[in-house]
């Protein structure tokens, strides 16, 4: 059996991942999505995305992974090229997709468990017990053996989160964790993330459009408008920035007598 | 005019270059499959589970319409061959026809549409809904959990298929040969003859033909399921191609295949 089928264990240590974009565009045809992005994430932070519906954070995200290869530009991932699948195997890094990509022919339990039995990670009966005890996190229990198609929206939410959480992950992406999820389960999941940040060490990046999450647990917040990098600062000094595209887009104010549509 | 012929060329050219892209991505995917033929071991459950959909989904059908097949060559062959005087030919003409040609055509025609089509629409899906991508981070390639166990699947149902095809044809031409009664050819002087015109190598060439048009029928699903983008509508264009494909392939190669084995 050649060594490259064979499910390898992370050779790279949490303390080294970090992931450097650098100078990436991304275009689909005439389109140019993401322009000229550069930023450095460092080992065991907490990396929050802001932007516009449509900026294209998603695209971002899918091309750290390694699903879209960059038009120009490289993104690095501990000194690897993350558009090489190789890298994606010396570490583990996974990502929490936006409409939750759960296998649907599968029940909640066996999605969760799906990546450990596939990769022999542990026995059974241990797998057994972490899906248990994941599910129990996200208050999931009872939905352990429904199918994808008889959760709610949030609730499937959840479970993609929990699928990724199963994994162990050294690096974690979240497409918006908590953009279906009522106040108290919002914030369940920025409790996780932090917690997951301060036990493991693991990186997390999180394209979220929830001010809370991002200014309770973010280290820094990337703010891109319409593909371009506006600015990369920790969350106090972004709420400072003087940029009235930042302070449009954290505290818009809602008028209904002047509406934004009408200015177009 | 000018204009027309300059679309009709760039239709041609399009047509053209999507076929032998079509080709090319099924190459690529039986290379990248092949890597994981040796972990068919592992991957023993999901192979057992696909044997069995696949031969669930078409045995009853292959047993009645190879029946009637195999009574239709009798009845069309008796006629002829009884104004001849000729009828106990009716099973070397049975026997060699069922097992050579009609069986294997027939059940990968039948896998086609029962098989291949939802194999397509399944794999089209999960693509469609990016499962694809999520088992690509989790490290875990579609061509070993999905593309792989069907292929193998494949190679292990079709023999059986073929040989309940062709002795049910088998037995539909002797109750037509015995009760027809412009024919009416005892069953063992139809047996008798059979015997005597179809030997082992025949059953060997009909199997031959068999695994090769499962094998395509089931690469050609996998390859047109993984390939498609888009929404609900590509997902049924897809299963159409799939299946239209995999006949074409099947006639095109059923010919070039009798020419290389008489
Ligand atoms: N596969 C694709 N092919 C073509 N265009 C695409 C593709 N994926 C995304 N786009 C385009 O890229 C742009 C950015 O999309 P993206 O999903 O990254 O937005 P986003 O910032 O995540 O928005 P949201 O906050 O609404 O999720 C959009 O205009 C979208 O139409
Ligand atoms: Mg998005």
């Amino acid at each position: 059996m050649s060594k490259s089928l064979t499910s390898e264990q992370p050779t790279v240590s949490n303390k080294d991942i970090n992931v450097k974009v650098d100078n990436v565009s991304i275009q689909f045809g005439a389109q140019s999505v993401v322009k000229d992005v550069s930023f450095e994430v460092k080992p065991g932070e907490v990396f929050a995305i802001m932007g516009a519906s449509g900026a294209g954070k998603s695209v971002l995200l899918r091309s750290i992974i390694g699903l879209i290869k960059p038009t120009s530009g490289k993104i690095w991932i501990a000194g690897k090229d993350a558009a090489i699948p190789r890298t994606h195997q010396s570490l583990r890094s996974t990502i929490v997709f936006q409409a939750g990509a759960l296998f649907n022919s599968m029940d909640v339990f066996d999605n969760l468990a799906f990546y450990p039995r596939e990769h022999h990670l542990h026995p059974e009966s241990k797998i057994r017990e972490k899906v248990l005890e994941v599910l129990k996190m996200l208050s999931l229990q009872d939905a352990a053996y429904k199918i994808p198609a008889e959760l709610s929206g949030g609730m499937r939410k959840r479970v993609a989160i929990a699928r990724a959480l199963v994994m162990e992950p050294q690096l974690l992406l979240y497409d918006e964790p908590t953009s279906e999820l009522d106040p108290i389960m919002a914030a369940t999941i920025s409790e996780i993330i932090a917690t997951l940040r301060k036990e493991t060490m693991a990186t997390s990046i999180v394209v979220t459009h929830d001010r809370d999450l991002a200014n309770s647990i973010a280290d820094r917040i990337a703010l891109i408008h319409k593909g371009r990098l506006l600015a990369v600062q920790t969350p106090e000094e972004l709420n400072n920035n003087p940029d009235p595209i930042v302070q449009d887009f954290l505290n818009p104010d809602i008028n209904v007598d002047n509406p934004r549509y009408k200015n177009l | 005019m000018n204009a027309s012929s300059k679309s009709e060329s760039f239709l041609l050219n399009n047509g053209i270059s999507r076929f032998f892209e079509d080709i090319g991505n099924n190459v690529i995917l039986l290379y990248q499959t092949l890597r994981y033929f040796p972990l068919a071991p592992t991957q023993l459950k999901r192979i057992v589970e696909q044997c069995y959909l696949m031969g669930l989904s078409t045995i009853p059908i292959v047993a009645i319409l190879s029946f009637f097949i195999g009574a239709v060559l009798a009845l069309q062959t008796g006629f002829v061959l009884s104004q001849l005087g000729a009828v106990e030919f009716i099973g070397a003409i049975v026997g060699l026809s069922m097992c050579r040609e009609m069986a294997p055509v027939m059940v990968a025609f039948l896998l086609a549409g029962r098989v291949g089509s939802a194999v397509t629409a399944e794999l089209a899906s999960m693509k469609v809904y990016s499962e694809v991508d999520a088992l690509k981070v989790m490290n875990v390639p579609a061509e070993k959990i999905l593309v792989m166990p069907r292929l193998v699947a494949a190679l292990l149902i079709m023999p059986i298929l073929n040989i309940i095809a062709t002795t049910i044809g088998w037995m539909g031409g002797m109750l037509v040969s015995k009760f027809i009664n412009f024919i009416q050819l005892a069953p063992h002087i139809y047996w008798r003859n059979l015997k005597d015109f179809t030997v082992f190598p025949d059953i060997i060439d009909g199997t031959i033909k068999a695994e090769v048009f499962g094998f395509a029928v089931v690469l050609i699903a996998c390859n047109q399921g993984l390939v498609t983008t888009g929404g609900p509508r590509e997902i049924g264009s897809s299963v159409t191609k799939s299946v239209v494909t995999s006949m074409v392939f099947i006639l095109l190669t059923d010919f070039f295949i009798t020419r290389a084995q008489l």
